[in-house]
């Protein structure tokens, strides 16, 4: 049981009711999400979405899992671009950071300098895209997902932190016993500083997890639309749909289709079950976050 | 002295090895980084050209004609405002609630509640754009929980997705519920390395918790707060994509208020095809980026010597 010392005081109700209220602000609109899809088309739009479902109905649910080849394409694209995606990027972050922690590294200084001023100046989208779509063609390929993504600076920096907390000492121990840079890397740079992989791992997952942008610009085939690019496809769907039915004034029923819950549904379905695991990694976050903010 | 001539020797060829090794062990990052972002800056020569699809780059040369147009259109300046606009509001309220929070969560003794506020406070920054966008039309939509409310109080439709004045205090709110929180923290865990005797005698000496926090916790951010507002500024030219574009559904009527660099790059690239006009303003964006972000290192370094970047 906690021991109360004090009774609370005028100053902690205001803290703690400002922290109360920052927390609902957080969550609450999760729950109008969950709420409308449990919903009532009908009653939706009768009554609005409210923070309980309007007439609990499955028949979103129901519905989304009637056609399910779209979302579980759209699983299997977005799950295959995490997987490769975060263990090549990993791979390339760790080799170039272990090298940019070693303080005896000839080029360590314009190494990283070649790596800090891609986050300074960048050649902008169009140059890219041309490069992307017209030399390199990634256009409408899974790589197109994966490769630009491939090293962020910010990682590296955030590891490279991590890899020169390692005692000196150990790498020294090592040269003597004949270690050469690879075997001192994965013997002993990496096993000692598991929190930053874990830390660097779980941005990059995040990274390839929530990317949208990329598919908007170079994706057309259905095939290839990972997950969150399906979501927005859907809300715009809605959107064309709700128009019509207004335009050719109610000829076409837009209420066979239960289609505001529908695209809440799939907004859980597709969003839910990483949201949970996202949750258990965020003590890694912090200190990446942390880490990520102060200097060498 | 020879022993030791030769043994210098001896480790200065050892070195040459590891270099080496080092050398090729960062190779596939550094051949990675060249291809995807230094040769795109081949490219910037389209901003000065009158560039067609099929000539490409070898297209023909106009100089400056592309930035001329773009300062007489005033879309340019209409998107160069909300850029900057936006931005300062972001960074002048996410700052506010960041430090009020993180300075309140110092506070909370008890152990249960730091946790279960600090894992909803990572809800809203785990999720995409996408989905944070379809958030929003839940409360804003036709039958959205916020339109439905003023609805029932007023008796007045609010069509949010046609109103582009609503939608700085929109996106203001949005950015504070996106990176608030997780900001919030940051300042939070740097509170926790503060030293305690300090609050200690403090306590001895009769301060109150708000004498605390305005005395001891907000100078011991000081820093923190100068250097990660001060990066906040580097990139006031730049607005995040995929904020605008998925919170606002890429909607015209909201384009006078909403409309920035960004977005706006995209659709001269994606929808009109403007290949040079988009390469131009995306060369100004990159060079005004370049000048602000040394230019906010200086200050740093003037300021706070060990909060420089580079």
């Amino acid at each position: 049981m906690m021991m109360h010392k004090r009774k609370p005081t005028l100053s902690s109700i205001v803290i703690y009711a400002a922290l109360i209220a920052f927390v609902l602000f957080c969550i609450l609109p999760f729950a109008l999400v969950l709420s409308s899809s449990f919903s009532d088309e009908e009653a939706l739009k009768e009554y609005g979405i409210g923070f309980f479902p309007r007439e609990f109905s499955l028949e979103a649910y129901r519905y989304a899992f009637q056609y399910p080849d779209d979302i579980l394409n759209a699983y299997g694209v977005t799950v295959f671009v995490t997987v490769v995606g975060t263990v090549l990027n990993l791979l390339l972050t760790v080799l170039i950071a272990y090298p940019l922690s070693k303080q005896d590294f000839r080029w360590r200084r314009p190494m990283s300098f070649y790596l800090f001023f891609t986050m300074l100046f960048n050649g902008g989208l169009v140059p890219t895209y041309l490069l992307l779509k017209n030399y390199l063609h990634l256009y409408d390929t899974i790589w197109v997902l994966i490769l630009p993504l491939l090293i962020v600076p910010g990682n590296v920096f955030i590891m490279r932190v991590f890899f020169q907390g390692v005692p000196r000492s150990l790498y020294e121990s090592a040269v003597i016993d004949g270690a050469g840079e690879w075997t001192m890397l994965f013997r002993i740079g990496i096993p000692l500083s598991k929190a930053g992989i874990a830390t660097v791992t779980f941005f990059i997952i995040l990274l390839y997890w929530n990317d949208t942008f990329t598919g908007l610009l170079f994706l057309e085939d259905p095939k290839l639309t990972p997950l969150q690019l399906l979501l927005n496809q859907l809300v715009n769907y809605v959107q064309y749909v709700q128009q019509n039915a207004v335009v050719s004034g109610g000829m076409i029923s837009a209420a066979d289709l239960p289609d505001k819950s529908l695209m809440f549904a799939m907004c859980v379905i597709a969003t839910g079950p990483m949201l949970f695991v996202f949750s258990f990694f965020q003590k890694y976050f912090v200190r990446g976050l942390t880490a990520g903010a102060l200097k060498e | 002295m020879k022993k030791t001539m030769s043994k210098s020797k001896k480790r200065s060829m050892l070195h040459g090895k590891s270099d080496r090794r080092l050398l090729l062990m960062s190779s596939p990052a550094l051949i990675k980084i060249f291809v995807f972002s230094y040769l795109p800056m081949v490219g910037i020569v389209i901003a000065f050209q009158d560039y067609k699809p099929r000539t490409g780059f070898l297209s023909e040369f106009v100089g400056f004609d592309n930035f001329r147009y773009l300062i007489a259109s005033s879309n340019f300046y209409r998107i160069l405002f909300n850029t900057l606009f936006l931005n300062i509001l972001f960074i002048s309220t996410g700052l506010i609630v960041a430090v009020v929070l993180g300075l309140f969560l110092f506070e909370v003794t008890n152990k249960r509640f730091l946790k279960i506020s600090q894992t909803t406070f990572f809800f809203p920054y785990f999720i995409s754009w996408a989905l944070a966008g379809m958030i929003l039309l839940s409360m804003l939509d036709s039958a959205g929980f916020v339109t439905a409310l003023i609805e029932k109080m007023t008796g007045e439709t609010v069509a949010f997705y046609m109103e582009s004045k609503y939608w700085p205090l929109i996106l203001t709110l949005v950015n504070a519920w996106k990176m608030g929180g997780v900001s919030g923290i940051i300042y939070y865990t740097t509170l926790m390395n503060a030293d305690r005797s300090v609050y200690e005698a403090a306590d001895i000496d009769g301060a109150n918790r708000w004498q605390k926090m305005r005395y001891i916790s907000v100078p011991y951010l000081k820093t923190m707060i100068f250097v990660l507002t001060i990066m906040s500024f580097a990139n006031i030219i730049h607005c995040d994509f995929n904020m605008i574009f998925f919170t606002t559904r890429n909607s015209g009527p909201l384009f006078p208020t909403t409309d920035v660099i960004d977005t706006y790059v995209f659709r001269a690239l994606s929808q009109d095809g403007d290949f040079a006009i988009a390469a131009a303003i995306g060369l100004f964006q990159s060079v005004v980026g370049l000048v602000f972000s040394v230019a906010a290192n200086r200050i740093s370094k003037r300021f706070e010597p060990q909060s420089a970047l580079f």
